[in-house]
């Protein structure tokens, strides 16, 4: 894969298997094959969206990237200075300082901030766990923190059932902000909140990014959100990315028939918009029993006797554009007609 | 407890309606003081036609569809309002006057009017089997023999797309998988061929290719069997797709109605326009800020007076904010609730 000055991540065949036990002895009888041999890079400053649904591992490869869980095999290979550093890698000592640079949003403004702790608690424990700042310093960095993702400074005292949805997934965000990390991780972050609120944490990310200069990977599973807040998409289907390209491009031109059916799935907003809808049959196989060859085989309408017994490779068919699929280049596939 | 019956000769305007919702208030009182979770709502369904009700959490639309069935918690009262519900036999009924645990309302729920809810796990029994739980309506509803209701479930099962059905009817609802659960609920929903089905959020909790298989389903049995639906929703994709009119409601009342396609194209109500403007559109080439509409939903144990979207509402502020004001016809069947549009048409205000 290429490589450039400008990669702030790079993550490669990226593996995460969950071992499934059973018995009393807990004996190992299988592996749920959650990410399978996943890579793709990130560059400074942009935004790369991972969609897919769920069970498909989006919300593993975050995690991974964090070491939030020990990965079975593969690189993640982070920037520090001028040098790439493999994550994986580290000991617990040497990680600590790597992990103020990448940071989490999670999904559920409800269930990711304790109950117990104030605003102020929640968004300066990482300042005084990572001694960044005491006493008055402290106080005043939480107070720009929360002006910045636009909360008022004099609610810091508050607990947090004191905030509805929309402001406290901006509470998770002033926290996560904290540390000025480089890269954030997003974990569908609107998809608990109401349209018009999800609107307004959108364009509260977009502005933190442009004034912190941060760079986003955007788990989400809405097609929508993900094609207006990234520069690239990456596809998810069963534990791999099936495609991966600059986010105009995919939406417009699909060359995987997965991608193909997932964005004809997606109502249109337009009553007149008579699209023909690809219905995939079936539902997404289990992670613990993947089909043969291209996993995705069983569902896709193309597929020949090829798709069944070797997997694709993935490479990159244009620039910039990747794709893992056998018959992408036989294919004529739809994508939005704006 | 005898259900008081009202047969009902006062055919207003429109006179094919199926049901017919008038000035309905359904508060809800708690510790903390009560609740105008739905605070005259004023709607009409026609016989198989699909009324889209649309609005954020909070805005009233699942009580207002539970209102219908009489399926509403005690803390809960219906204070006032009308719902006008013809039967198969052509008897106008006022649901609000029926008692609820009655054999009236029992005769109607499930059997002339079904409903499928949002999370198909936690609304079925983990405990029987899929097939017996389809089954127990329609011996219920159809005076069928076991026999016949086992045929029953599984020609149903069948028909909404689920995969040897005489297997899967003896399976438990562990064994589906959360498209198929929705496709149960559907078959059980649909087994005494209802008039009415109301769907609340039915495919909020599924993938997207999972959400297409099911709306697809749901439009191919609505023209195959007739029957009307009313789809709440907060995605106002799916009701561009599925239905032919809309409801959007803040607040516990209904600010703005009409044909899918008016609403859409040339939406009136600032709020309408807001939510419009507040979500993502597919494909779009340009790469717009998204207009989000400020603030958040108010307080409900203090909704403002006279409209309740004006301390959010970004058009300028008028005298007639401070009231309520009537849903006025500004064009042919798109009626608005919003002191701009007052003065635009002096018709009277809808379904009353």
């Amino acid at each position: 894969m290429e490589k450039s000055e400008s990669t702030l991540l790079e993550v490669k065949d990226l593996k995460m298997y969950f071992p499934i036990q059973k018995g009393f002895l807990r004996r190992v009888i299988g592996h749920v094959r959650a990410v399978d041999g996943v890579s793709f890079f990130i560059r400074q400053g942009e935004t790369l969206g991972l969609v897919g649904e769920s069970g498909c591992g989006k919300t593993t490869v975050g995690r991974s990237i964090l070491r939030a869980y020990e990965p079975t095999a593969g690189q993640v290979l982070f920037r520090v200075k001028d040098q790439m550093i493999d994550i994986l890698k580290l000991k617990p000592d040497e990680l600590k300082p790597l992990r103020r640079e990448m940071q989490i949003i999670f999904q559920d403004p409800f269930s990711s901030l304790n109950p117990r702790m104030t605003v102020m608690d929640i968004i300066s424990e990482p300042l005084v766990v990572n001694n960044v700042a005491q006493g008055d310093e402290l106080k005043s960095q939480v107070r720009h923190l929360l002006e910045a993702v636009g909360l008022r400074a004099q609610h810091m005292n508050r607990y947090p059932y004191a905030f509805s949805g929309g402001q406290r997934q901006r509470i998770g965000i002033a926290r996560a902000l904290a540390l000025r990390p480089k890269l954030m991780v997003c974990d569908e972050p609107v998809s608990a909140l109401d349209v018009s609120i999800q609107a307004q944490t959108i364009n509260l990310l977009e502005d933190l990014q442009k004034e912190f200069g941060l760079t986003y990977l955007f788990i989400a599973h809405d097609l929508s959100v993900v094609e207006h807040i990234s520069n690239r998409v990456a596809v998810m289907y069963l534990g791999n990315i099936v495609e991966l390209a600059a986010s105009t491009e995919l939406y417009k031109a699909p060359r995987h028939p997965y991608t193909e059916a997932l964005i004809s799935a997606v109502p249109t907003t337009d009553p007149d918009h008579k699209s023909k809808r690809i219905v995939l049959e079936g539902d997404v196989p289990s992670p613990a029993n993947p089909p043969s060859g291209c996993k995705f085989h069983p569902r896709c309408r193309f597929a020949q006797d090829v798709c069944k017994q070797e997997p694709p490779e993935w490479r990159e068919i244009s620039a910039d554009h990747w794709v893992a699929c056998h018959l992408t280049e036989k294919l004529s596939l739809a994508g939005m007609s704006a | 407890m005898t259900p008081n019956n009202l047969q009902l000769q006062k055919p207003s305007r429109s006179d094919d309606f199926l049901v017919r919702i008038e000035n309905l208030k359904t508060y809800f009182r708690t510790m903390d003081g009560t609740v105008r979770a739905v605070d005259g709502v004023s709607l009409e369904i026609k016989p198989g036609e699909a009324l889209g009700v649309v609005g954020e959490s909070g805005c009233g639309k699942s009580v207002t569809a539970f209102s219908i069935l009489r399926l509403l918690p005690k803390s809960s009262k219906i204070m006032e309002g009308q719902i006008l519900y013809r039967r198969n036999n052509g008897e106008i009924l006022d649901l609000t006057k029926v008692d609820p645990n009655g054999n009236v309302i029992r005769s109607i729920r499930g059997n002339e009017i079904a409903m499928i809810f949002q999370e198909p796990l936690t609304s079925l029994s983990p405990v029987h089997t899929v097939g017996s739980q389809i089954a127990e309506a329609v011996t219920l509803h159809q005076q069928a023999t076991p026999e016949q209701a086992r045929e029953r479930a599984i020609q149903m099962l069948a028909q909404v797309g689920i995969a040897l059905p005489t297997q899967r009817f003896d399976e438990y609802p562990h064994h589906f998988s959360g498209g198929m659960r929705q496709r149960a609920m559907i078959a059980m929903a649909l087994s005494c061929n209802p008039q009415m089905l109301i769907a609340d959020e039915p495919t909020t909790a599924l993938d997207v290719t999972i959400q297409a298989q099911i709306l697809e389903l749901m439009k191919y049995l609505q023209d195959e069997l007739g029957m009307a639906i009313m789809m709440i929703t907060h995605n106002l994709g799916v009701v561009a797709e599925m239905c032919s009119r809309v409801a959007v409601m803040y607040m516990g009342k209904v600010v703005e109605t009409g044909e899918v396609s008016s609403i859409f194209h040339k939406p009136l109500h600032p709020y309408t326009i807001g939510l419009m403007r507040s979500i993502p559109h597919l494909g779009q080439r340009v790469k717009e800020r998204l207009a989000p509409i400020p603030g958040s939903v108010p307080d409900p144990y203090s909704i403002p007076q006279g409209c309740a979207f004006a301390p959010r509402c970004p058009a300028k502020k008028l005298p007639g904010c401070k009231l309520e004001v009537p849903l006025a016809e500004v064009e042919s069947g798109h009626f608005v609730r919003c002191t701009l549009y007052q003065d635009h048409a002096a018709s009277e205000p809808a379904g009353s």
